[in-house]
């Protein structure tokens, strides 16, 4: 993407606390009118990066710019009330001492507080009506629409939110999310969206920016993002992940041999010099019923036989762990029709082609290695 | 499968588990009476001869210039401490002030000194100040940690979030100070306001010894100086409608804060504090000098005249000091023994009887001082006589006084404690009264402490009951600083004040322990 149609642009942002290096040269770029999510586990700086974006905190080194405008660098950076972001923080944070419509009016010139615009935002949100009632008096999800409201009110440039589902149940959290994503689209609103759920993530925003121990390790939209992630541990954030460590590199272009036999991959294989891993989603292994053989032809060559280990149900597939006669863990998803028991022998067959990787580096946090 | 559910619940309701009925109700049921009957005694003495009387009383110039008086001393003082509190709180809470640790707790401390202590240093420091800027003075500095502390409290639950969200809606610091922060610590603000005036309205021991006469005064006047103690009544009844109506008024503003409290969360981070820059030097000096007149007039005037006494022997001292002990550690364990089945039954069974027996107790505690004393007189001489000027009705009286003390804190330790805990140990085969002992009271027991500690603090301090009430020939530190001070023996004084401020810190350290081990829970 081009950084001239970017609302939000950082590049080598870095910020220590005391002891802790919150981010280290994080670098990232907002298109306008599109939802970025910054993803993480807890830990890897976004919030850090969110607060900097916002003007709440200065960074050490770097710069950010919003739209052509630069609002922290070396030598400046610009008071929060005059940067025209726009936050919606974790739990809604509405001003308890004063109603719903002057929550929503909060930012907009003193005569237009509880004017058009504050009854258009309201009406917006779905909360028409609920004017005059006090923070404390509305539910979880209300409080955020409120907060929605409040932000978009003074039409900021960017829009930053801050894990603003985390604290609502699953049904509200997921109706929430395709509201504000319908609302964000429909007003064009560049929006900036931190969390650490890979699901919230990747079904809601255009752009995912990965990070971990305060880098951008990887940003794309989340199909590239799930389909080729840069690493091994990339691979196991955004999503589950087999990791088959490659035993040679094949003669042919585009198959190298694993413990589960050849495997085609995509991407270069000649760069993949020493040892290298190759990675498979869990729906690219396909589970054959080798117990209660109906006829089907199953046994083909490309068949590895497994036993199943444990099985977690999701209603619409589910995850299937087995263990290879030659004892390695994997994970499959299968459809949830195809009926399978522990301790049931299958086989495995692997479609589509498999990432090439190198190996997993223990260099970093382990603390961090979990979301 | 419906049915069944059904008369499972009506059994349910039927049998309820009870808390140890008997054994909870009647100490509740005394507490409560102790802490109702006086005033009501006292409307009824004052309307004895009807209504005649009461009219004529309160109509009389002097009864008018004492009501004058007292209002304009606690507007005064009210409008002063509150000022000074806020802006305490403002520094310490929410500026980049240097020491602040240190700050915090010093400027809290002048809560610790009885007004009547402050005011006898007062009197041999400044020759003979006069009375009205005198007592001002004196109530001012010893009353502003009533807003500072609340003030202090509500900036501190302050969510960081708030401001940073206002910041970022285009508000400049000052914009969200007089946005966002004023209007969420104003009912902190108020509540405490109200608290002074409160205390001003029922202060006996500054005014009567800065000769400073309000109603306070004009009531011991009245009982001291007439064989017909109708009058006194009538001056009490006058001040307890009074002091009724500011009760009132912080009710209301309570009910406010409690819905700001309910919508915000413990904040994880604390807010930026703003950045004195220049002005650092000059508020330390500020600061300095808010603590050298409140504490350090006292403080220097008392251990100057402590060293200068040359009459100080411990005999002299362990008298007044046993007396103290003896009636505010009675007064503190009879007080803590009513207040625990009260604040038991409030918060497991809540209904209409128990928070009418709760709220009853609180009653007590908005009163002043002199007007529940002058209430047991009348009920000591007319229907206590063995008891009347012996410990039991100063205890009696400590009871209907402090009370709710032990209540409120008692109250809040046994909230904490999960009735699932209750539960289990009932169903473990432990009776009622038993899982009180073992298991609520065991969790609870920092607050209870503080409770106690909280009684026996005030009661080290109190002066008008015990005046009134005490033996005869029982001199606590109180009265005897009183009575010393009252034919101007300022150096005879000082041991005892000595002693009362060493007491009182005391108390106060064992209370900060209790609640440190109740906040760790």
């Amino acid at each position: 993407m081009s950084t001239q149609d970017a609302a939000l642009t950082i590049d080598g942002v870095t910020k220590r606390f005391r002891q802790v290096q919150a981010l280290d040269g994080a670098s990232m770029v907002a298109p306008t009118g599109t939802l970025t999510a910054i993803l993480g586990p807890s830990g890897c700086g976004k919030t850090t990066l969110l607060r900097i974006i916002a003007g709440f905190e200065v960074p050490d080194a770097g710069t950010v710019q919003i739209g052509e405008r630069l609002v922290a660098g070396p030598d400046r950076s610009e008071p929060p009330e005059l940067r025209s972001v726009g936050i919606v923080p974790q739990d809604g944070s509405l001003f308890p001492h004063i109603n719903v419509q002057d929550n929503v009016g909060f930012g907009l010139p003193f005569k237009q507080r509880r004017g058009f615009r504050t009854a258009e935002m309201l009406e917006l949100v779905g909360l028409s009506g609920f004017e005059k009632r006090r923070p404390h008096e509305l539910s979880g999800g209300q409080q955020q629409r409120v907060a929605l409201a409040r932000c978009l009110a003074t039409s900021p440039s960017v829009v930053l939110l801050d894990e603003p589902f985390a604290a609502l149940d699953a049904t509200l959290r997921a109706e929430l999310r395709s509201e504000t994503r319908r609302l964000l689209r429909e007003t064009a609103t560049t929006a900036v969206l931190v969390t650490h759920d890979q699901d919230e993530a990747l079904s809601m925003a255009d752009t995912v920016v990965l990070m971990r121990a305060g880098l951008v390790i990887q940003s794309g939209s989340p199909g590239q993002l799930y389909a080729n992630p840069v690493d091994t541990w990339a691979a196991q954030f955004v999503g589950d992940a087999n990791l088959l460590p490659v035993t040679s590199i094949g003669l042919n272009a585009g198959l190298v041999e694993t413990s589960i036999g050849s495997v085609s991959v995509r991407g270069d294989t000649r760069s993949a010099d020493g040892p290298a891993i190759a990675m498979l989603r869990p729906e690219q292994l396909l589970v054959d019923d080798l117990d209660h053989d109906d006829g089907r032809p199953s046994s083909s060559n490309n068949t590895v036989r497994a036993v199943v280990s444990q099985i977690v149900f999701h209603g619409h597939d589910h995850l299937v762990s087995v263990v290879t006669e030659s004892g390695l863990r994997l994970v499959a998803r299968a459809p949830s029709h195809q009926r399978l028991n522990v301790g049931q022998r299958v086989g495995l067959r692997v479609t589509g082609t498999a990432l090439l990787m190198p190996p997993p580096q223990h260099t970093s946090h382990p603390d961090l290695e979990q979301s | 499968m419906r049915s069944t559910d059904q008369s499972f619940s009506r059994a349910s309701v039927r049998h309820r588990p009870h808390l140890g009925g008997a054994a909870l109700v009647l100490p509740a049921i005394v507490g409560a009476v102790i802490a109702l009957v006086p005033v009501v005694y006292l409307a009824f003495r004052a309307t004895e001869r009807g209504l005649r009387p009461v009219v004529v009383e309160v109509s009389r110039p002097q009864t008018l210039t004492l009501i004058h008086r007292s209002a304009v001393l606690t507007i005064a003082t009210t409008v002063l401490a509150s000022l000074l509190g806020l802006l305490c709180a403002l520094i310490v809470g929410a500026t980049d002030i240097r020491c602040k640790r240190f700050w915090e707790v010093v400027l809290a401390l002048p809560l610790a000194i009885p007004t009547y202590v402050v005011a006898y240093t007062w009197l041999g420091t400044f020759s003979d100040p006069a009375p009205f800027p005198g007592a001002l003075g004196v109530l001012v500095l010893s009353c502003y940690p009533y807003v500072y502390l609340p003030v202090l409290g509500a900036l501190k639950r302050l969510d960081p979030a708030l401001t940073e969200v206002a910041r970022s809606l285009g508000n400049s610091r000052h914009q969200v100070f007089r946005r966002v922060t004023i209007p969420l610590v104003r009912p902190a603000l108020t509540s405490g306001s109200l608290l002074v005036a409160l205390y001003v309205l029922s202060d006996f021991g500054a005014v009567s010894l800065m000769r400073y006469d309000t109603l306070t005064q004009g009531i011991y006047l009245s009982y001291v100086g007439s064989f017909d103690r109708t009058p006194a009544a009538i001056l009490g009844l006058l001040l307890v409608s009074i002091t009724a109506g500011v009760v009132i008024l912080e009710l209301r503003t309570r009910g406010a804060t409690a819905a700001m409290v309910s919508s915000a969360r413990t904040p994880q981070r604390s807010t930026i504090p703003a950045s004195l820059g220049r002005m650092q030097a000059a508020t330390q000096c500020f600061l300095v000098a808010v603590v050298a007149a409140s504490l350090g007039i006292p403080g220097s005037a008392l251990v100057r005249w402590t060293i200068a006494s040359d009459t100080l022997d411990i005999s002299a001292l362990s008298r007044p000091l046993g007396a103290t002990l003896i009636a505010a550690l009675t007064g503190a364990a009879a007080c803590t023994a009513l207040a625990v089945p009260i604040a038991v039954l409030s918060v497991r069974r809540p209904s209409r009887a128990t928070s009418f027996l709760e709220s009853s107790t609180y009653l007590g505690h908005s009163l002043p001082g002199i007007v529940i004393a002058l209430a047991m007189v009348f009920i000591g001489v007319r229907f206590l006589t063995p008891i009347y000027q012996r410990l039991p009705l100063l205890t009696i009286a400590y009871v209907a006084l402090f009370l709710p003390l032990a209540v409120a804190a008692t109250r809040s330790s046994i909230v904490q404690a999960p009735p699932a805990l209750e539960e289990a140990s009932r169903s473990l085969g432990v009776g009622p009264l038993a899982t009180l002992r073992r298991v609520t009271l065991r969790i609870s027991a920092p607050g209870v402490a503080a409770g106690t500690a909280l009684v026996a603090l005030a009661g080290i301090k109190e002066l008008p009951a015990t005046l009134l009430l005490r033996p005869t020939g029982f001199d606590t530190l109180a009265t005897q600083i009183w009575t010393d001070t009252s034919v101007a023996d300022y150096g005879r004084a000082a041991p005892a004040a000595m002693a009362m401020v060493v007491l009182g810190g005391i108390s106060l350290a064992i209370l900060n322990r209790a609640n440190h081990l109740g906040g760790t829970r």
